[in-house]
């Protein structure tokens, strides 16, 4: 069993079942079950579980636990249908938070991608990722996710404020971002996320944000900017107004998936009641 | 020719350095943000063009620009903003305040030395 789930024998009313497969997860899996993957399996099987368990249950929250190195490649896995990313080592009360959040999810009404704000950041990564990086980056897919946390190695994140809040963030894998620094620099590839390689991705960031911004000028999503942040800790929450859906814009260019996360709403809007500071990485 | 380029990110920096030295001007100075493009101006009197990002930490471009601009006259100093801040609004004001051109990132090689060129001169 893994540290810290352990925990979660002592909440009230929850029924602890471990399944070792997808026969046994078919056969245990009901409308009231939360899913916690460990994150040690190889890919293949791990998609192929949460397959199945959306299959027979598409509501089924789903958790992955996985180790921080590791959740570049987790990505298989929020692709696939899982709701979240929890880091290992576990944090019980990030553990229970993460749970309680899907729940609430799971039991809310999901809210619908809305293409007035998303289609500018979009078009802007194209745009900066042709002209800037010498890659041409493909859209994969959309999809919103149950939490705020980052994935990939290296993530740019930049605050949104004014008629609307929130931020956008670009998560790539460790060999883009070393490619992509390469090509802007025109020089070879970096061999490791060096200072240039995060100053590059705060750049990115940064184009993409000023681009969006300006396509969004006179709408209820206008926001302003400021000076990028870049985090390499993906469990790291995004900067984000209470309940306001993140947007996951999946993107493929030059053989890697990285992923563009969008979480703006309007200041108007009746999630905006709180603004949630990113809780600090956990060691 | 002397160019100073300022901008918080030296990837933007040396991506802008490089198109300028395939261009021919390689004497260029650089600042992370508008209080060090003061003190490299004040350090360098010969600077005969400034390229500078708008959102910086400790002073703006704009702020950057604003203070020149109490001084140096535009005919003197060409003032270039290379900003992600592409709404025309961010543009009337910059020009306002005394900036030559405006370039917004992204951009491409071709596009920066078309818009520096009128204010290019070889040595």
């Amino acid at each position: 069993m893994i540290r810290g789930v352990f925990q979660l024998k002592h909440v009230p009313n929850v029924d602890f079942v471990h399944i070792s497969g997808k026969e046994d997860l078919l056969a245990n899996l009901d409308e009231s079950s939360i899913l916690l993957i460990d994150w040690e399996s190889d890919p293949p099987p791990l998609v192929e579980l949460i397959h199945a368990a959306k299959g027979k249950n598409p509501n089924t929250p789903i958790l992955l636990l996985c180790p921080k190195m590791k959740a570049g490649t987790a990505l298989a896995g929020i692709k696939a249908g899982a709701a979240s990313i929890v880091n290992k080592p576990l944090d019980p009360d990030d553990l229970i938070r993460s749970i309680r959040l899907a729940v609430q999810k799971g039991q809310a009404t999901r809210p619908t991608v809305n293409v007035e704000f998303i289609n500018p950041f979009i078009d802007a990564a194209k745009n900066v990722f042709s002209q800037m990086c010498q890659v041409e980056i493909k859209r994969k897919k959309i999809f919103l996710k149950d939490d705020y946390k980052m994935m990939g190695d290296v993530s740019g994140a930049m605050s949104l404020a004014g008629i609307a809040s929130g931020s956008v963030v670009v998560s790539l894998p460790r060999e883009l971002a070393c490619m992509v620094v390469g090509n802007m620099l025109g020089e070879a590839p970096a061999t490791d996320l060096t200072q240039d390689v995060k100053d590059a991705v705060g750049e990115i960031i940064n184009m993409i944000a000023g681009q969006a911004k300006a396509a969004l000028v006179k709408t209820r999503y206008h926001f302003t900017i400021s000076i990028p942040n870049v985090i390499t800790d993906p469990g790291q929450e995004i900067f984000h107004q209470k309940g306001a859906p993140n947007i996951v814009v999946l993107f493929e260019g030059a053989g890697f998936d990285f992923v563009l996360q969008v979480c703006l709403a309007p200041n108007d809007s009746p999630t905006a009641e709180t603004l949630e500071k990113p809780v600090a990485p956990t060691a | 020719m002397k160019i100073l380029v300022v901008d918080d990110s030296t990837t933007m920096r040396r991506i802008i350095s490089n198109i300028l030295k395939s261009s021919g001007y390689d004497n260029i100075v650089e600042a992370g943000d508008g209080v060090e493009g003061l003190n490299q101006l004040q350090a360098n009197p010969d600077v005969d063009m400034v390229l500078t990002d708008w959102n910086m930490p400790n002073m703006n471009g704009l702020d950057f620009l604003a203070k020149i601009r109490e001084t140096i006259p535009s005919t003197k100093l060409p003032v270039i903003m290379v900003t992600t801040e592409a709404e025309k609004a961010n543009v009337v004001a910059a020009i306002k305040a005394g900036a030559n051109n405006y370039i917004v990132k992204p951009f491409t090689p071709d596009i920066v030395k078309t818009k520096l060129e009128p204010f290019l001169k070889k040595d």
